[in-house]
């Protein structure tokens, strides 16, 4: 349904791809694909459903074995990806939002070069901030930033460094203080929100006919705010999932009477392509030659044209957004991994000053 | 009410008739069958069968596969019992309270009585856990929604009181142990704050450490050190011939035990807060703490194993509640199955208590199902399986040590997990030596993240304010009366087996070793010195509290009149006449082992390793040692081509 809304089921088909170099051939060949997560989440779940098309669009039709590596978000796993696949194509790597944001706050354990990696493939996710309704939130968007700008509501959930981050950092320009609990999984945040132990929450927008329209439905929550979505034209709009539904950006414009900009805007654009554009994104590694690279990007262009795509449970679990692809992969991946020096001083003084977090 | 009975005719019947058909039971049955034998090997469960059948599924009807998924992954938890009982070697998280009667046991050649006591226990509690969801889809989501932070924090509480039943005969000495198992598991990162505690810098440690890990250096390497260099076969006495009878005359003597712990398993499998590896300990506390003759507890008592196995099988329709209610997995198997839910066009969540009930009710079924068919299968095995223990334990022990290194290394599949399991596998030769509670240990360690979790999750949305909510009221209740009882009783199981046979032991070796146990607190405090005041205060006030617990040990262990419960040597009772190795050796075959992975990998030492042990140590001929190391790799080659595992490669890149 989400497809159908758009204009443009794959924007990134409109785009060239270079001509795939006819002799790169990986019969017989074992491929192996590693996952920096654990088997049940969700990079898995986005990797199990890709592979087996890849395997089928690839020359030579090779055997895609997905191996789960996990430890230190997804550090470990990368960092093993960057000491041992060699660029021959036969080794491939998943990435999710925390490879993006690790290397961006200077973690030291970090030992991969994130803008080296060679994209294939980049699956947008959307997010949607929500409140309960039991605690005054009324959806509509002006009154209830007024609400939270006027009390300190308990948000559940895994850390103001982590994936948690956009949202937090949506809240401080809103001038939104919350009373954060850390250390859950998603799962558990929404399990504390359903027990009205924390007012505010957020979620993937994959899971909303499944799990939140219902809570919806139920008079339980009402949405806030999404991330929104960056349309084939490059401009941020409301997400096609919720359309009544303003985005951060908008909703700062709303509550302010002006947009975000210089510095701010630029670690929310970078927050935007981490968080949305390239919540997982599937690289082969460093120094790859062109032949190969061009082959997988032909590969993965014709995977995104399968009538497989179509399926619903298979959007489901791709996050329901147009994947990106070729060029739009290459760029969805530079935006998410290269920010500039007062950007990124920027997000480190609003991480120690907000939350004391310090690298 | 009657809606609810009128539901159960109208939906449940059919999906149970339909489960009835021949090719749905065949793929319960493969999936039972896989389960089970993936559950046999330390340190494989249901997330690696999970793994292997996945990219099947897609594509199967919804019957066939749900039916292979429930089977196999209801049944990883009862044949993880043999490796507990016949070895000594923690199956896996949900069987190490097994191991504390059960090995006993089998040393007393009762090891098939003790399997089918536990096949049976299994059965009963996986159908009642079924039976339990069969209702609950209908009105837990209330009842879930009131367990808060608050309650969990209880709950945590609770469970950890059950120490106090499991300290040994000296009470201090296992509440040190109980604030070390805590300590250790406040490694890797803080809950509150993220920051780093106690990694030194290393990625390994930044996820804490394994529990599997642990649990096979805590009890494993110590049990295989002890048997080397003490006697000829596990089972010291005559095989107890039928066996599997007196089992079967077990349960049904202890039924209400098998019902009450069926109920808590299924009970803190549904409860978010505590998770699933904590309740064979927390079930084999109660049955501890109810039972009037509590003489043999440690030592080999029946009910030790069927309290364990009944609750571990009970608990997985208990996970399924919040699984099926919510959408949301309740543990790492349960995100899997929930994967494959979707591969198979089941959108979990809430539909599955509403529109598609009928699912909901296959589920149930075949969780009842594959748990008679996994006792049944696993019940005709336990008498020859058995009389492995009557083996020679040379012949048995290079295979032993080669599954508890491949066990250990599918934890994270880093020399980390090998290097950890080494380490606390030394220690935990002087626990077990100087009588060192590792139950406590190892229900402090699993307890830890949980019980800092809560605190400061309720400290932070409640102050003191949750202790008004009802449910709290009950459980602060219950809190209060089992501390109060764990407080008076007189007997204090643990693993401390064997007497000193009236020696009396040489205090040095014993001072020393709590002295080194003095470095741990104190490193804890110097390196969670600096952190921020969320990220240290609950490893400092731990570290504190076990400081001066263990000082109060070393002074007591020093000055105590001689006979004193505190003073204890396991060493003085142990018969090594009979054995040419010391622990020594013992240690130096486990850094040989080591040492050969590290050069050839683990597919290549292994079987080398086990050539060798079977041809210096055993001293069989050596066609049998070539015959035992070319078994080892045959095992090796079918388990990689099978399942998709991973074995230690080696540090020399041999470049191929």
């Amino acid at each position: 349904m989400r497809l159908q809304s758009l204009p443009a089921a794959v924007f990134a088909a409109a785009l060239a791809l270079p001509a795939a170099a006819q002799d790169v051939d990986f019969s017989g060949q074992t491929i192996d694909f590693i996952v920096p997560y654990g088997p049940g989440g969700g990079s898995s779940t986005h990797a199990r459903a890709i592979a087996p098309l890849l395997e089928q669009e690839l020359p030579g039709n090779p055997t895609i074995v997905i191996t789960n590596v996990e430890g230190g978000g997804s550090i470990r796993g990368l960092n093993q990806f960057t000491q041992t696949a060699e660029p021959d194509g036969l080794t491939i790597a998943a990435l999710g939002t925390g490879s993006y944001f690790a290397p961006l706050l200077g973690d030291a354990t970090v030992e991969y070069p994130l803008s080296e990696f060679r994209p294939i493939l980049a699956s947008p996710y959307g997010l949607v901030a929500y409140g309960r309704a039991d605690a005054g939130f009324t959806g509509d968007s002006l009154q209830d930033v007024q609400l939270l700008q006027d009390n300190t509501f308990v948000h559940v959930g895994d850390g103001p460094a982590k994936a948690d981050m956009p949202v937090m950092y949506c809240y401080d320009l809103l001038g939104i203080e919350v009373l954060g609990v850390w250390g859950t999984s998603r799962g558990e945040s929404r399990q504390a929100f359903e027990r009205g132990e924390s007012q505010v929450n957020y979620d993937n927008l994959a899971g909303w006919e499944s799990e939140l329209k219902p809570m919806m439905d139920e008079g339980v929550m009402v949405p806030i705010f999404t991330m929104g979505y960056l349309n084939e034209a490059g401009e941020l709009e409301r997400d096609p999932t919720l359309p009544d539904t303003p985005h951060c950006m908008e909703l700062y414009e709303m509550v302010h009477g002006e947009p975000v900009t210089g510095v701010q805007r630029e670690v929310w654009d970078a927050m935007f392509a981490i968080r949305m554009s390239t919540a997982k994104t599937i690289v082969l590694p460093p120094g790859t030659p062109d032949d190969i690279f061009a082959t997988y990007q032909a590969a993965m262009q014709r995977v995104v044209n399968r009538p497989e795509m179509a399926d619903p449970t298979l959007q489901l679990e791709l996050g329901g957004y147009p994947q990106a692809v070729g060029e739009a992969a290459i760029r969805g991946h530079r935006q998410a991994s290269v920010i500039s020096d007062e950007a990124q001083a920027e997000l480190l003084r609003w991480l120690a000053d907000t939350w004391s977090v310090t690298y | 009410m009657i809606e609810m009975f009128d539901v159960l005719g109208t939906t449940a019947l059919p999906a149970f008739v339909e489960l009835f058909q021949i090719q749905h039971l065949l793929h319960l049955l493969f999936g039972v069958v896989l389960g089970l034998s993936v559950g046999l090997l330390p340190g494989l469960g249901g997330l690696t069968a999970m793994a292997l059948v996945l990219p099947f599924i897609y594509g199967m009807d919804q019957t066939s596969a749900l039916a292979m998924i429930i089977g196999m992954t209801s049944v990883t938890n009862t044949s993880d019992t043999f490796p507990s009982v016949l070895m000594g070697i923690p199956g896996s998280s949900s069987s190490q309270a097994t191991v504390v009667d059960g090995y006993p046991l089998a040393r007393k050649g009762q090891g098939a009585r003790a399997l089918s006591a536990a096949f049976m226990a299994s059965m009963v509690g996986g159908v009642f856990g079924a039976f339990v969801l069969t209702f609950a889809v209908f009105f837990a989501k209330p009842i879930l929604l009131m367990i808060g932070f608050g309650e969990q924090l209880l709950l945590v509480i609770l469970a950890l009181i059950l120490v106090g039943m499991l300290t040994g005969p000296s009470v201090i000495k296992g509440l040190a142990g109980c604030g070390f198992g805590i300590l250790v598991g406040c490694v890797g990162a803080a809950t509150a704050t993220a920051e780093y505690r106690m990694t030194y810098g290393s990625l390994y440690l930044s996820d804490g450490i394994p529990l599997v890990v642990l649990a096979l250096g805590l009890f494993a390497i110590p049990e295989i050190l002890e048997v080397l260099r003490t006697r000829e076969r596990i089972a010291e006495e005559q095989l107890l011939g039928k066996g599997w009878l007196q089992g079967l005359k077990d349960t049904w003597i202890h039924k209400w035990i098998v019902l009450r712990c069926s109920a808590i398993g299924t009970i803190i499998g549904a409860l978010p807060g505590i998770g699933g590896s904590v309740i064979d300990w927390v079930a084999y506390g109660h049955v501890v703490q109810t039972s009037k003759d509590k003489s043999q507890f440690g030592k080999g008592d029946i009910r030790g194993v069927i309290a364990p196995e009944s609750a571990n099988n009970a608990k997985e329709g208990g996970a399924l509640i919040p699984t099926l209610l919510f959408g949301i997995p309740g543990s790492g198997t349960m995100a899997l199955v929930l994967a494959a839910f979707t591969l198979i066009g089941i959108t979990p969540g809430r539909q599955m208590v509403q529109e598609n009930l009928s699912l909901t009710f296959t589920i149930i079924w075949s969780i009842a199902v594959a748990n008679i068919f996994g006792a049944g299968i696993a019940f005709a095995l336990a008498s020859p399986i058995s009389r492995l223990t009557a083996v020679r334990y040379r012949l048995l022990a290079p295979f032993l040590l080669s599954v508890v290194f491949f066990a250990a290394y599918q934890a994270t599949q880093s020399w980390g997990d090998l290097l950890t399991m080494m380490a606390v596998g030394g220690i935990a030769i002087f626990l077990k030596r100087f009588g060192w509670s590792r139950p406590a240990f190892l229900i402090g360690f699993v307890l830890s993240s949980g019980l800092e979790a809560a605190f400061y999750r309720t400290a932070q949305i409640y102050g003191f304010s949750f202790l008004y909510r009802p449910v709290s009221i009950v459980l602060f209740l219950l809190v209060a009366v089992t501390g109060y009882m764990a407080w008076r009783s007189k007997t204090r199981v643990s693993d401390q087996v064997g007497d000193m046979e009236g020696k009396t032991p040489r205090r040095l070796p014993q001072v020393a070793f709590a002295t080194v146990l003095l470095l741990v607190p104190l490193a804890v405090i110097l390196d969670t010195w600096d952190l921020r005041f969320l990220g240290r205060v609950f490893p400092l006030t731990v570290a504190v509290i076990t400081l001066m617990f263990i000082s109060v040990g070393i002074y007591r262990l020093a000055r105590a009149p001689d006979g004193a419960s505190i003073l204890f040597d396991g060493d003085l009772g142990l018969d090594t006449s009979g054995s040419d190795l010391t622990l020594w050796h013992g240690a130096g075959i486990i850094a040989g082992f080591a040492g050969l992975i590290a050069v050839l990998g683990f597919a290549v030492g292994s079987p080398v390793f086990v050539g060798l042990f079977l041809l210096g140590v055993a001293r069989v001929r050596w066609p049998w040692a070539i015959f035992g190391a070319a078994a080892m790799a045959a095992f090796l080659y079918l388990l990689t081509s099978v399942l998709n595992v991973a074995l230690v490669a080696p540090l020399i890149d041999w470049g191929f």
